[in-house]
Parts: structure tokens; C-alpha cells; sequence
């Protein structure tokens, strides 16, 4: 397991043979000397040295073995659990802190970090800070109506079981990529790519978070999918020119609209207002005629009561009156009646107007 | 050194070495095949320390879930169309002992295996069409039913190689290259018809504004060109009424009286009357008058 390799400083064996080279040898020497003791009897040698070296290998052993022992501390980090394994058959599960198993090769542990949120990026990779290399082959895919569809995203998962996810799959990242995958041609498969191009791309996100999770499960592998995001979602670059003539059409139907409603706006006011000035100048015509008569009416009643008075005279007074004024402008002529039956006709009417005075 | 101690030695020696020939750890991943000369005795599928006889050899094989990812791989559908599927397939060994009969290895068994799900995929696509297939049928679900299918008909199979087929996933069914191409064209067309009906549509709102507005416009002044008409009438009624009414007192003063008016405004400067002297304007005109 990688993380097993990379981080443990604290791994007793990594430090042991520096330690151990100079005693070793010691240690091979007395244990020589121990043995000619123990087989030779008091042949070889006097008795105060060999009990010197009998306790020296003794002392020998017990570090050996104290050191062997503490080969099993190890210290399990806040974002990680550990899996105890004795021999290969999992035991028990531990959480953070110091912790020790039987040593080497009873007991094996290995380290699971269940925190950390780890990620992959689907129809992309990050080359650099903030630039991306697009992967066409992942991020191309077919739509319901049959239409291509580039979408990237990122996948966040973490570990659940540490358990299940050491010993139920082998290949967790691949596992993951793959589920994503499948999962997300699934469900772009099934909808419309005008909606996964607006309005549907939460819910698109919700459903491959959930098909991914429900595959993983289905393998019992112990991850969490936590965030699916859509990165990117845009028609492939081949066609990007008729999505986008498609996106200012709108805006044309909108303008088309817009552009016809400011002319209703303005015709529209303009005719109330010719409409109002027909039926106020109506109602003015009718103050007009009406008070007209009303004034003429009384005028005439006041006119003939005063007739009334004296009829004769007044008749010949206003006859006489208007035949003066009329008179007074018009030319005339004055024939005979005895005359004017024969003269008539022949008089140059046209020719005569204020000129001829005929009497 | 005597032969006692020699004894002790080889007999410790005999001892370290007896138990490394003799104990093996099976790991919570893997299970182990025992092979006596090569022939198969027993499969250790539970974890931990085992024993076996010192010649006996060991094969060890994967416990967990394993991945075998085909190459993508053409398919023709029902309606003669092809198509290339990359599908993945999660399986397991379950038979150690059939593995290695079959083909010794896990990587022996799994191209075996490979070439079957190959086989059972393209009988089970072969029976649908290109749609169907990308975008799963009427309700799309048929693709979920497809991988389902394609995965029990390999299981099927799968036991005589010993291993166990969990899934069967398709994770990209795409259109071969020259048809990307007719898609692209499609899309295209699409998108152009789309354009064209926005802007159609436009044209239509906009002449419906606009008509709906020249509309409510003569609506507008026919309604009031009434509204004037009826008030105009009105009046001239009443006026006339007005009329009447102080006229029929007396009509004929009012006859003679509208008579010099009318005169007084026909005749004017310019005109030329012919009149007699014998008129009655001229009644004293020949006469003192008596």
C-alpha cells in the first residue's frame, strides 16, 4: 500500500540495523561463548568469565527481544485509520493516536486515510495552475436526441470502510473513474442536450452522484462519493458556431418582439389622444350650436315681443331698414316695368356693374 | 565444537528452516491454491497462518473485486449500424481451482474471460438499434437492462473459468468516426432550423404587435368618430328644437324677419339687381305717398 511506503518515519525496522550492527556481533560472540559453556562443561574455561557472558547474552536477548517488541508502536495519524492485520486476516480497526500491535510478522498494519477527500477529474486534467487539457475522448458523449455533448467534471469521494475498501476491491481510483463514467453517459443518455446545456445540470449532477454511489456500493467498496460537479458543459467545438446562432436567434425574437411593442407604444397613446380631441371637440360643437340657439331663440322672443307692439310699423321699419342696407352695397338697376319686358333682354347685365346708372 | 553442540545447531537450523518450508500466511486479499508436483490439493480461502507439507508449492490468487478494462470494441447493432462500445467488467475469482485448471493465471483467465463478455456483449447489442442503445429506448432504461443482461449471460458462462462476474458496465457507446461526422451535420441542421424558427417566431410576435396595435389604433378613432357623431347629432337636434320652439310663435314674423337676414347676407357688394320702381321699396318713389 502506497502510504504504508511513503510515510512512516517511525517504522522501527527502517531504523533497526544501524542500531543493531556493533552488538550484533557481540551478541554472536557471547552467545559462541555460551554454547562452549554450556557443551564443554568446565573443560574450556574457568567459571567467573562464563557467567559474565551468560548474563551478557541473556541481556542480549532481552534487548533483542524489547526491540522487537517495540517494533510494533505506531502512530496513526487524526485523518487516518488503521487496519490491524494478524497473520493477513483482518482483526481489528484503529482509530488516531499511539497505538501498538504485535510485532512482525504476526501482526501487520496498515493505514487507511478516511478523511481526505480525494478527487478525479473526468473528461479533463489539470496541467498547471488554473489550466486544463481537455480530454475529448472522455468528455464527448451522446445525448437522448442523439446529439454530441462535451461535459467535464470533477468526482470528490472519501473512504467509508476502511475495511471493505482494502479487501473488497483492488483497484479503488480505476474503480471510481470507471463508475463516473458509466454513470454520467447513463444519465446524459437519457436526457435532452438543450436541457443539459441550461436547466438541468444540478439534477444531472445529483443523478451521477447517485448511479456512481450506488455502483460503488454494489461492489462493496467502501467509498463515498461526496461532491460531483460539473466543470464544464458545452456543444462539441465543431458545432459551437450554430449553438451560438441559435443563442442571438432568440435574442433576435426578442428584439423583433421588443421593436414591435415600442411601436405599439407609440402609435397607441397618439390614437387615444386623436380619439379624445374628436370627442371633445363633439362636445364643444355641441355647447356651441346649442347655446347658439338658446341665444338666437331668446333673441328672436325678444325680438317679437317688441313687434308685437306695434306689428305694422315695425314690419316696414325693419323692411325698410335691411332694403337700405342691402341696397346701399348692391348696383342697381332701376327699369319701368312698362319697359323692362322689352329692354331686358337685351341690357349687357355683365357689363354694367357699378358703372351704369340707369333710371 | 563437540557433536552435542553441533547437534543443537542443526537441530535449530533444521527447526527455522522446517517452519519457513511448513507455515504460510494467507492474506484477507488473496486465496491459496496448495499444489503438490503440481497438482492441485487443497484451496485455502480463509485468512491467516496455515501448514502445509514442506514440497508442496503455492499459487496465490486475488480475493478482491478485479477490473478488466477491454480495448473499445465495434459492435453492429440490429439495424446494421456500428458502433463501438468500451465496456469494464468487475469480477472475482471464485474457483481458485478451475483458474488454475483453465489457464494457470489470473491474467490467463482474465483474457479468456475478456474474449467471453466480448462475445456475450455483441450477441445481446446485436439485438437492439443504435438508439435504443445510446439513449436506453422509450423510457430510458434499457441500457441499464442491456449491461444487466450482458453481465448474467457472461456469469453464466463465467463459472466453467471459475471466476465470478459481478458487473458489466458500458462506459462509452460512441458513434464511429464517419458517423460523429453525419451527427455533427445533424447537430448542425438542428441548430440552423432552430435559428430559424427563433427568428420566424420573432417575426410573427412582432407583426401580431403590431397589427394588434394598428387595430386598438382605428378601434380607437371609429369609437370616438361615433362618440362625436352622436354628441354632433345631439346638438343639432337640440339647437333645432331650440329653434322651433321660439319660432312657431309667431312663423310668419319669423319668416320675414329670417328673409331680410338672408337678404342682408346674399346680397352684397358686386351684385346687379334689376328693380322695378313699382316694387314696394319704391312706394313713394314715384309718389308723395298719400
Amino acid at each position: 500500500m502506497p502510504w504504508n511506503d511513503q510515510n512512516q518515519p517511525n517504522n522501527p525496522w527502517g531504523n533497526r540495523p544501524n542500531q543493531q550492527q556493533p552488538d550484533l556481533e557481540e551478541v554472536i560472540k557471547r552467545l559462541q561463548e555460551k554454547f562452549s559453556k554450556m557443551f564443554g562443561g568446565g573443560k574450556g574455561g574457568s567459571g567467573s568469565p562464563g557467567d559474565l557472558g551468560k548474563g551478557a547474552i541473556l541481556g542480549g536477548l532481552v534487548v533483542l527481544l524489547l526491540l522487537w517488541f517495540g517494533s510494533g508502536v505506531y502512530v496513526v495519524a487524526a485523518d487516518e485509520e488503521a487496519v490491524v492485520l494478524r497473520f493477513g486476516q483482518h482483526i481489528a480497526t484503529k482509530g488516531p493516536g499511539l497505538n501498538w500491535h504485535l510485532p512482525y510478522p504476526v501482526e501487520t498494519v496498515e493505514k487507511v486515510p478516511v478523511t481526505r477527500v480525494q478527487r478525479l477529474e473526468i473528461g479533463f486534467r489539470t496541467i498547471a495552475d488554473g489550466q486544463n487539457r481537455k480530454i475529448s475522448q472522455e468528455a464527448l458523449m451522446l445525448t437522448r436526441d442523439e446529439n454530441i455533448v462535451e461535459i467535464s467534471f470533477t468526482v470528490q469521494y472519501k473512504i467509508k470502510s476502511p475495511s471493505n475498501y482494502l479487501f473488497r476491491i483492488a483497484h479503488p481510483t480505476t474503480t471510481v473513474r470507471d463508475a463516473a463514467e458509466s454513470a454520467i453517459r447513463e444519465v446524459i443518455g437519457r436526457t435532452m442536450i438543450d436541457d443539459v446545456l441550461t436547466t438541468k445540470k444540478a439534477e444531472v449532477e445529483v443523478e451521477v452522484e447517485t448511479l456512481i454511489q450506488s455502483i460503488l456500493d454494489g461492489y462493496e467498496s467502501g467509498i463515498l462519493v461526496t461532491t460531483v460537479k460539473l466543470q464544464d458543459v458545452q456543444p462539441p467545438e465543431r458545432v459551437i458556431k450554430e449553438f451560438k446562432d441559435v443563442a442571438s436567434a432568440r435574442e433576435d425574437r426578442e428584439r423583433a418582439k421588443n421593436e414591435a411593442q415600442a411601436y405599439a407604444n407609440d402609435i397607441i397613446p397618439k390614437a387615444r389622444g386623436e380619439a379624445k380631441k374628436m370627442v371633445l371637440d363633439a362636445q364643444g360643437y355641441e355647447k356651441e350650436v346649442i347655446d347658439r340657439a338658446t341665444g338666437e331663440a331668446t333673441g328672436f322672443e325678444s325680438v317679437l315681443a317688441a313687434y308685437r307692439v306695434a306689428p305694422d310699423v315695425t314690419r316696414k321699419r325693419l323692411y325698410l331698414d335691411t332694403m337700405q342696407e342691402v341696397l346701399s352695397k348692391a348696383d342697381k338697376v332701376i327699369v319701368d316695368k312698362s319697359v323692362a319686358e322689352r329692354v331686358l333682354p337685351y341690357l349687357p347685365l355683365d357689363r354694367m356693374s357699378g358703372k351704369v346708372e340707369v333710371k | 565444537m563437540n557433536a552435542k553442540q553441533l547437534m543443537v545447531v542443526v537441530i535449530l537450523l533444521g527447526g527455522a528452516l522446517l517452519t519457513n518450508m511448513c507455515a504460510f500466511i494467507v492474506d484477507q486479499r488473496e486465496q491459496v491454491l496448495v499444489l503438490q508436483f503440481g497438482n492441485p490439493k487443497v484451496v485455502v480461502e480463509e485468512p491467516g497462518l496455515h501448514f502445509k507439507l514442506p514440497w508442496q508449492s503455492l499459487t496465490r490468487f486475488e480475493n478482491r473485486l478485479l477490473v478488466q478494462d477491454a480495448p473499445p470494441n465495434e459492435v453492429i447493432t440490429m439495424d446494421k449500424k456500428s458502433i463501438l462500445v468500451d465496456a469494464y467488467t468487475r469480477w472475482s475469482i471464485v474457483d481458485p481451482l478451475k483458474v488454475y485448471q483453465v489457464a494457470r493465471t489470473e491474467a490467463g483467465v482474465a483474457a479468456r474471460m475478456e474474449d467471453m463478455v466480448r462475445g456475450k456483449m455483441r450477441e445481446v447489442l446485436g439485438q437492439h438499434t443504435l438508439a435504443e442503445i445510446v439513449s436506453g429506448g422509450e423510457d430510458a432504461t434499457l441500457r441499464v437492462k442491456l449491461m444487466t443482461d450482458i453481465r448474467d449471460k457472461a456469469d453464466a458462462s463465467a463459472h466453467d473459468l471459475g471466476v465470478k462476474i459481478s458487473d458489466v458496465r458500458i462506459k462509452r457507446a460512441d458513434l464511429p468516426l464517419e458517423n460523429s461526422e453525419a451527427v455533427f451535420q445533424r447537430m448542425k441542421a438542428e441548430r440552423n432550423r432552430i435559428a430559424k424558427e427563433y427568428r420566424s417566431e420573432g417575426e410573427e410576435a412582432a407583426k401580431e404587435i403590431r397589427a394588434e396595435a394598428e387595430k386598438t389604433r382605428k378601434v380607437l378613432i371609429a369609437d370616438a368618430y361615433k362618440n362625436s357623431q352622436i354628441i354632433r347629432g345631439r346638438a343639432d337636434a337640440e339647437s333645432t328644437q331650440i329653434y322651433a320652439k321660439a319660432h312657431t310663435k309667431d312663423p310668419a314674423f319669423y319668416a320675414f324677419l329670417r328673409s331680410l337676414d338672408a337678404y342682408k347676407a346674399a346680397i352684397g357688394a358686386g351684385t346687379t339687381m334689376v328693380i322695378s320702381p313699382d316694387s314696394e321699396f319704391f312706394r313713394f318713389f314715384n309718389q308723395s305717398g298719400k
